[in-house]
C-alpha cells in the first residue's frame, strides 16, 4: 500500500524529482526557476562586459555553467538525455566521470553520480524509472477509466431494467435502428480529424476526444430515438410498447467482444499509429468492459429486488436517481476489485509490449528500458532494476485487489 | 446437447464479423499500400520497374487484390466524398482526390451522411472468393504472404506445432505440479508448508513473464555467467543429424527447451494452484465431507474422492482460456525466445504489415476462444450435474 502511495506521487512530482534542468538557480547575478518555467529560453545579460547570451532552457547543460548559487532536483537528470562521458552502461558502483564548468573530466562527485547506472548513451537508469512511473500509472488508470465507464453504465443498465421492464414504442425502436448509422457518422466519421490530431498530441489528449465522440454518438441516438417514438410512435401500428431485451443483447454483446485477441489488436494499432500508450489504453478500454459489466449487472440483479429500491421506485424517484444514487454504491464493490486487477494487467501489457522494442516510443518506459538491458546482459542494473519496478508495482496492485476481495467477502458473511 | 453446441456455434457468427471487420479496418489504415508494395517488388529485367509500367502493375494488382472495390456492404460517407475513390491506384492521388473534394464542396454537404450498399466488396471476396485467383476464407484459402508470396496456410501450420509444444506442454507441467501442491496446502492449512507456498506463489503470480524470461536468459543463458541452455531457437543451427530417433532429438534440442517451457508453465502454475487451494479448502468445509470422515474413510480417499472432485471446477476456466492465450498471450514470449511459433509469426506479420496473415491469425484466435469458451462450458457441465444445458444464462 504504500509502496503505491509512492508509486502515484513519483508520478505526480516526477518533474520536480528527476531533471536536468536546476530548481533555482543564480547565474550571472540573476535568479531563474529553469524546472518550472515555461519559456523556452533565458537571455542574460553579463553585468560586467555587458555581453548578451541565450541560454536555450531545455538543451543547455546546466552542469557546464558557471552557476554562482543552485539547488539541483534530489536526481539531477531527464530521462533520455544522453550524458555522452558516461555513455556505454557505466554500471551504479563502476567509474563515473563528470566534465565540471572548467570543462575538466575529474571523478564523479557523489551529489551527480548515476545511482543506478546509465544505458548505452548515458542516460541516466533512476531518472527513466521515476519517469516510467508516470507512463505505467498513466496506462493502467486511464484503461481501466475507459473500461470502467462503459463497463458500468452498461452493466448497470443491463442489470436494472433486466430484458422486459425497459420499454419504449416500435416508433422509437425504428428510431433506435435509424439512428445507428448516422450517429457513428457525426461522431466518429465527421470528428476523424480530430481525433486523428489528439492521437498526434498526447494519450490524454485522444482519450478525452475517444469519450467524447463516444457520448455524442449515445446522445444522438437517445435523440434520434426519442424524436421517432414521440412522432411516429402515435400512428396505429408504431404505438405499441415493446421490450428491449437489453439484457440479452448485452449478453450477446459481451460474448462478442470477449472473443477479440486484445493483444493482436493492440500491437496492429500501435504499428499503425506509433502510439503504444495509446493503442494499450484504448484497446484494452474497449474490450476489458466485459468483465466489469458482467460483475455490476449480477449485483444489480439481487440490489434492485431489495425493499430499498422498491420503496424507491415506490415513491415515485426516477430510473436514473435510483440507478446512480442508490442501487449503484451497493453494486460496485465487486467490480471495483476487478478494476484493481485490470490496472495491474494494463500495466504489464504495456511493458511488455514496450519490452518487445519494436515501436518508436518518444518516452522512457520501464518496458523499453528492460529491452536495452536485453541487448546487453552485461548491464545488469538495465535489467533488474526496470523489472522490479514493475514486479512491485503488479505485486502490491493484486495485493491491494486481494485485500478489497477478502474485505468484501467478510461483509457478505 | 447437439442443440446447445448448434446454437453457441451460431452465436458465433456475429463475433466472427466484427474481428474480421476490425481487421479490415486496420488493413485500410495502414501506412503501406500492398499494391504498391507488391509492384514496387515486380522487376523488369533485374530493376526495380518504374514510371508508366509500375502504374500498370499497379492497376494490376489492385485489381487482383480486389483493392479497386469497396470495403464493406455499407458504406457511410459525407455527401462532398466521391464514392468511386478506390479505383483511383495512386495512393497520394487518391489522398488528393479526397481532401480536393471535401474542400471544393459546399461545407454542409460534410455534413451530410450518404449511405450506399455494395453487392461486391472487398470483404465478401474475402469470404467467399473472387471466382478466379481465391477460393475465399470459408473454403480455407487465406491467400498469399505479401512478404514471401507463400500460401498463408502453409504458413500457418508449419508454425502451430511450436506453439502447440509450448502452450499445452506448459498447461499438462502445470496441472501436474499445481494439482499435488494445491491439494496438500490446503490440506495442511496454516501451517509451514502453506505459508511459504502461499507467500512464493503470489510472487510468481506477479512476475512478470517477459522479466522472468530475461533473467533466466541472463543467468543461464550466458557465456560471462553459466551457459546451461540456449538463448534462442528451438534446435541447433545445423538441424539433427540424420536418422536421429525422436528421443535422440529431444535430448539434442532440450537445452533449447528448458527455458522457455519454465517461463509457460510457472504463471499457469501460480494461478492453478492458488485457485485450487482456495477451492479445495470451501469443499472441506461442507456438511458431507465431515459425514465422509465420520463415517471412517480413511483421510486420502476424503481428499481425493469427495473434496477435489468437487474443487475441479475452477481448473477448468484455464483449459479453456489456453488456446486464445497460445496466440496472443505468446507474442511476447515466442518473441523474447525466438521460437518461430504463431505468436512470433503474427508480431513480424504485424511489424511488416502483411495483412492476410494477421487476418488469417485474427480469424483463428477467434475461433478458438470460442471453441476454448465452449469447451469450457461443456466440461462444467461435465464436471458438475447440477449445470445443465438449457438454462445456461451467465
Amino acid at each position: 500500500m504504500v509502496f503505491l502511495f509512492v508509486l502515484v506521487l513519483l508520478a505526480l512530482l516526477a518533474p520536480v524529482i528527476a531533471n536536468q534542468k536546476p530548481l533555482y538557480v543564480v547565474y550571472k547575478g540573476q535568479t531563474f526557476y529553469p524546472a518550472f518555467t515555461s519559456k523556452i529560453k533565458y537571455t542574460v545579460t553579463d553585468p560586467l562586459t555587458k555581453e548578451v547570451e541565450d541560454i536555450d532552457i531545455d538543451k543547455t547543460d546546466w552542469k557546464q555553467l558557471k552557476l554562482e548559487s543552485v539547488v539541483w532536483p534530489l536526481i539531477p537528470y531527464s530521462p533520455g538525455r544522453s550524458d555522452l562521458t558516461n555513455a556505454n552502461y557505466i554500471s551504479p558502483n563502476g567509474k563515473q566521470e563528470f566534465k565540471n564548468a572548467d570543462g575538466k573530466y575529474v571523478e564523479m562527485p557523489g551529489r551527480f553520480r548515476h545511482r543506478l547506472g546509465t544505458g548505452v548513451r548515458g542516460d541516466d537508469v533512476l531518472a527513466g524509472l521515476i519517469h516510467g512511473t508516470r507512463i505505467s500509472l498513466t496506462v493502467g488508470l486511464l484503461s481501466m477509466l475507459l473500461a470502467s465507464l462503459l463497463g458500468i453504465a452498461l452493466g448497470a443498465t443491463a442489470g436494472y431494467f433486466g430484458d422486459n421492464y425497459l420499454r419504449i414504442n416500435r416508433g422509437g425502436m425504428v428510431g433506435f435502428y435509424v439512428s445507428l448509422l448516422p450517429a457513428w457518422f457525426y461522431s466518429f466519421y465527421v470528428r476523424s480529424s480530430v481525433l486523428g490530431d489528439a492521437l498526434s498530441s498526447s494519450a490524454l489528449a485522444f482519450i478525452l476526444h475517444l469519450l467524447l465522440s463516444l457520448l455524442l454518438l449515445v446522445i444522438i441516438i437517445l435523440i434520434i430515438t426519442k424524436l421517432f417514438g414521440a412522432t411516429l410512435g402515435r400512428l396505429p401500428f408504431f404505438n405499441k410498447p415493446t421490450a428491449t431485451h437489453f439484457d440479452s443483447w448485452l449478453t450477446r454483446i459481451i460474448e462478442t467482444v470477449i472473443s477479440i485477441p486484445g493483444i493482436i489488436l493492440i500491437i496492429a494499432l500501435a504499428a499503425i499509429t506509433q502510439e503504444l500508450t495509446a493503442a494499450v489504453i484504448v484497446v484494452i478500454g474497449i474490450t476489458s468492459w466485459t468483465g466489469i459489466a458482467r460483475l455490476i449487472r449480477a449485483e444489480m440483479l439481487k440490489v434492485r429486488e431489495l425493499d430499498y429500491i422498491i420503496a424507491a421506485k415506490a415513491s415515485g424517484l426516477k430510473n436514473a436517481a435510483i440507478i446512480f444514487k442508490h442501487a449503484l454504491p451497493n453494486a460496485i464493490q465487486p467490480a471495483l476489485v476487478s478494476m484493481v486487477f485490470g490496472v495491474a494487467s494494463a500495466i504489464l501489457i504495456e511493458s511488455g509490449l514496450s519490452f518487445l522494442g519494436a515501436f518508436q516510443i518518444d518516452s522512457v518506459t520501464w518496458g523499453s528500458m528492460l529491452a536495452e538491458g536485453r541487448s546487453n546482459f552485461s548491464a545488469w542494473w538495465l535489467v533488474v532494476f526496470p523489472g522490479l519496478m514493475i514486479f512491485l508495482t503488479v505485486t502490491s496492485l493484486n495485493i491491494l485487489g486481494e485485500a478489497l476481495r477478502d474485505e468484501m467477502d467478510v461483509r457478505e458473511n | 446437447m447437439v442443440r446447445y453446441i448448434v446454437k453457441r456455434l451460431l452465436q458465433f457468427i456475429p463475433s466472427f464479423i466484427l474481428i474480421t471487420f476490425l481487421g479490415f479496418v486496420l488493413n485500410d489504415y495502414a501506412p503501406v499500400d500492398p499494391a504498391e508494395r507488391l509492384a514496387a517488388r515486380s522487376l523488369d529485367g533485374g530493376k526495380p520497374i518504374t514510371g508508366n509500367q509500375r502504374d500498370i502493375a499497379l492497376k494490376q494488382w489492385r485489381h487482383k487484390l480486389g483493392l479497386d472495390l469497396p470495403m464493406f456492404y455499407i458504406s457511410v460517407k459525407s455527401l462532398a466524398e466521391p464514392d468511386t475513390l478506390e479505383r483511383v491506384a495512386d495512393r497520394g492521388e487518391r489522398e488528393n482526390f479526397s481532401k480536393q473534394a471535401k474542400l471544393n464542396a459546399p461545407n454542409w454537404q460534410n455534413y451530410i451522411p450518404t449511405i450506399s450498399f455494395h453487392a461486391d466488396n472487398r470483404y465478401h471476396r474475402w469470404l467467399f472468393g473472387d471466382g478466379e485467383n481465391s477460393k475465399g476464407v470459408l473454403r480455407g484459402d487465406f491467400g498469399f504472404s505479401y512478404a514471401t508470396g507463400e500460401p498463408v496456410g502453409d504458413i500457418l501450420t508449419s508454425r502451430i506445432w511450436y506453439t502447440l509444444l509450448f502452450s499445452l506442454g506448459g498447461i499438462f507441467l502445470a496441472y501436474l505440479i499445481s494439482i499435488p501442491l494445491g491439494v496438500y496446502a490446503a490440506v495442511k492449512k496454516n501451517s509451514w508448508f502453506d505459508r511459504t507456498s502461499s507467500v512464493v506463489l503470489f510472487l510468481l503470480y506477479s512476475m512478470p513473464s517477459f522479466w522472468l524470461a530475461t533473467l533466466l536468459l541472463m543467468a543461464f543463458a550466458n557465456p560471462d555467467v553459466l551457459y546451461w541452455f540456449e538463448a534462442s531457437g528451438v534446435k541447433p543451427a545445423q538441424g539433427f543429424p540424420e536418422g536421429a530417433s525422436v528421443f535422440e532429438k529431444l535430448r539434442i534440442a532440450l537445452p533449447y527447451l528448458v527455458l522457455p517451457m519454465i517461463c509457460y508453465t510457472y504463471s499457469s502454475l501460480a494461478f492453478l494452484s492458488r485457485t485450487l487451494r482456495v477451492s479445495v479448502l470451501e469443499t472441506i468445509k461442507q456438511d458431507y465431507i465431515t459425514t465422509a470422515r465420520a463415517k471412517g474413510l480413511p483421510e486420502n480417499k476424503v481428499v481425493w474422492r469427495h473434496a477435489f472432485r468437487n474443487a475441479l471446477l475452477p481448473l477448468i476456466t484455464v483449459l479453456a482460456n489456453v488456446f486464445p492465450y497460445a496466440i496472443g498471450g505468446s507474442v511476447i514470449l515466442e518473441t523474447v525466445f525466438t521460437i518461430p511459433g504463431l505468436g512470433f509469426e503474427t508480431f513480424r506479420a504485424i511489424m511488416s504489415q502483411d495483412y492476410p496473415i494477421i487476418m488469417a491469425m485474427l480469424t483463428l484466435t477467434s475461433i478458438l476462444t470460442m471453441l476454448g469458451l465452449l469447451l469450457q462450458d461443456i466440461l462444467y457441465a461435465f464436471a458438475d450435474p447440477r449445470i445443465s444445458f438449457n438454462n445456461t444464462k451467465r
